[in-house]
């Protein structure tokens, strides 16, 4: 267990409401993850994809259960100490230029998580790595007297990818990282998001709602629905070989499985709405849509458990 | 793939690349704001305006010939007369009006600088913090800024006044001491938009502090409301202090102030117009220079706007 970097126990995060009620965001997910690995998670949108990045990350308060970042329990860190931490996981979002500061110029976006952790390089020694930083993730150096407004999405990515990977950290929690960019560009960003994980010994956490991406990029893939963990596996297994009927389901809503031609977004081929998260059904909460549903699956909720090498599942009758 | 070969260890890259960031890697907001606000006409125009006044206000009655309270009993509210040298006439009581009105120019620019600078500074900071820290205690701050708005200005200048005597420069910090409270009302708005953007989150993400959050990403894209909002505060400054100067809780003569001299002028105005005319004109000048101003700043500070 030597290489294992990052354990989430029994997370869960719950919004509440007024009137006593709350949105169950994610519930009761336990996963780990090894050093170099990539996780994939993929669901449908609303499923606690982000907020579970939003956790993992500490910006987003837990309702309960633990992470543990390579050995320390990260959740009930002191500010100060989970600062210090925090080099060695960054994240990237969604958004590529609303998550750039429109009045900061590329060269002080990129060299912020610097100065904010590494406070006692020297101004010059900034500028290397800042620059270094740059050429790697394939942008010009005459991009860091420009403002991001006047680069196009996929090359915010890239600037969003400098900022996070400056400090050199362990893990990148990429959340939908090529969803907003056109389909010619997001094959260019996997592609240097994969070449980068490979140089820099990265674990990363891939969030995506298109199947076809997380193919591309993940060892592991986990499956999310209503926040909860349907199934989870090593890639090849899960997705040639789905047991779940959610995860059948979503892959054959997803024909094509090269990202590089098509964008195939997940088609609502199942029937029904995604219930409310606000009233989960009860037992399975993937009841309301499965085919397979019995009565069973409206009285116990249930567990994820192993059913292969490397490949669990929560179902009643997997199949 | 050239990538691999490369370690993720921050090697030092080429020297000339180092050298190209040099010249230009240490560009703030505010040099590339210089630079775009001296590319507006209007800006600049308004700012050798603007300087032409303030210079003239500071220096001019030290070169006039006609001191500041010296009464011309032969002129008691003789119209503006080019061969005598009273360019701008005279005033009621028979003292030379352009002097007058260069030396209000004193009271009524510093009070304007003075008052809006700290309602700048007391407002931005307090609404920025408090907007950002959000929940209980941005509650509170907020209550704190409606017990202020409650209180009476004048109830709370005639205290001052007892407390600490007469003084001009208290009479600005009050002034600025209660006008800060819109601008912290609207800073806050701004920042609780702000806190929900998605380069906030980045930074929080990437260990930015949040007093450095503040300072970086809040306050920065708050300024364009805030610029509008401070030429607006200008004038309203100006006006206050002549009202002040009008109760007798402000300017004494024989100082005077654009605000006291307009307020004088008007009672005359049937007989005498130019007595009201040339503090107006002045006034106006001034507050359209500082409007121009204003826009151009807050076009220049934002990047996205070329
Ligand atoms: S537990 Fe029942 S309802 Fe849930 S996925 Fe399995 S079969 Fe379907």
């Amino acid at each position: 267990m030597s290489d294992q970097l990052l354990a989430v126990r029994h997370l869960r995060v719950l919004f509440p409401l007024k009137g006593g009620q709350s949105v169950h965001a994610v519930d009761d997910v336990s996963f780990g993850l090894r050093d170099r690995e990539s996780l994939g998670i993929v669901g449908e949108s609303g499923c606690g994809k982000s907020t579970l990045a939003r956790a993992v990350m500490n910006l987003q308060a837990l309702t309960s259960g633990q992470i543990i970042w390579r050995g320390v329990f990260i959740d009930t860190l002191k500010r100060r100490e989970l600062r210090d931490r925090r080099r060695e996981f960054q994240m990237i979002f969604q958004d590529p230029l609303a998550s750039l500061d429109p009045r900061m110029t590329v060269a002080k976006l990129v060299a912020e998580p610097l100065r904010a952790l590494r406070p006692n390089l020297r101004t010059e020694e900034v500028r290397s790595m800042v620059n270094s930083i740059i050429d790697r993730v394939g942008l010009d150096v005459s991009a860091l007297d420009r403002y991001p407004h006047e680069f196009s999405g996929g090359q915010c990515q890239r600037i969003s990818i400098a900022r996070a990977l400056v400090v050199e950290p362990k893990l990148l929690v990429c959340d939908e990282p090529v969803s907003a960019l056109d389909v010619s560009v997001q094959a260019q960003i996997l592609n240097l998001l994969k070449e980068l994980q490979e140089s820099c010994d990265l674990s990363l956490i891939f969030i995506s709602h298109d199947l076809s991406v997380v193919r591309h990029m993940s060892d592991r893939v986990m499956v999310l629905y209503l926040g909860k963990i349907m199934e989870l596996g090593d890639r090849d297994r899960l997705l040639n070989n789905p047991r779940h009927p959610y995860t059948r389901a979503l892959i054959n809503s997803a024909p094509a499985p090269d990202p590089n031609k098509e964008r195939d977004r997940l088609a609502p081929l199942l029937e029904g709405e995604v219930p409310s998260p606000i009233n989960p059904p009860s037992g399975c909460v993937f009841r309301t849509r499965c085919p397979k549903a019995a009565e069973r699956c409206a009285k116990d909720v249930p567990d994820l458990r192993p059913i292969g090498p490397g490949q669990n599942v929560a179902c009643h009758f997997p199949e | 793939m050239a990538g691999l070969t490369r370690g993720c260890a921050m090697s030092e890259s080429d020297v000339a690349v180092q050298e190209l960031a040099k010249a230009g890697g240490g560009r703030s907001l505010w040099q590339d704001a210089w630079r775009r606000l001296f590319r507006n006409r209007a800006a600049v125009a308004s700012m050798a305006v603007l300087t032409l006044i303030t210079l003239a206000s500071v220096f001019g009655p030290l070169l006039s010939p006609h001191p500041v309270d010296k009464i011309y009993w032969d002129l008691i509210g003789s119209p503006p007369d080019w061969q005598n040298g009273f360019y701008f006439g005279a005033d009621a009581n028979g003292r030379d009006l352009l002097v007058r009105t260069l030396y209000g120019g004193r009271i009524s620019l510093l009070v304007g600088l003075v008052a809006t600078l700290v309602a700048l500074l007391v407002g931005v900071s307090y609404g920025a913090i408090s907007g950002y820290v959000g929940g209980r205690i941005d509650n509170l701050m907020m209550r704190f800024v409606d017990i202020l708005y409650a209180i009476p200005f004048m109830f709370f200048v005639i205290l001052l006044m007892v407390f600490f005597g007469r003084n001009i420069i208290l009479i600005f910090l009050a002034i600025g001491g209660v006008e800060w409270l819109d601008m912290a009302r609207i800073v806050r708005g701004q920042t609780l938009s702000l806190r929900e953007k998605e380069f906030v989150e980045a930074a929080v993400a990437s260990g930015v502090r949040g007093a450095a959050i503040v300072r970086r990403h809040v306050i920065p894209n708050t300024l364009g409301p805030v610029m509008v909002y401070m030429t607006l505060l200008v004038p309203k400054v100006i006006l206050v202090e002549s009202f002040l100067s009008f109760l007798g809780l402000g300017v004494q003569e024989p100082m005077t102030s654009w605000g006291v001299l307009i307020s004088e002028g008007a009672r005359q105005m049937e007989e005498a117009p130019w007595m009201m005319a040339f503090p107006a004109a002045i006034l106006g000048v001034t507050l359209l220079c500082l409007n121009f101003i204003g826009d151009g700043l807050r076009d220049a500070l934002d990047p996205r706007d070329r």
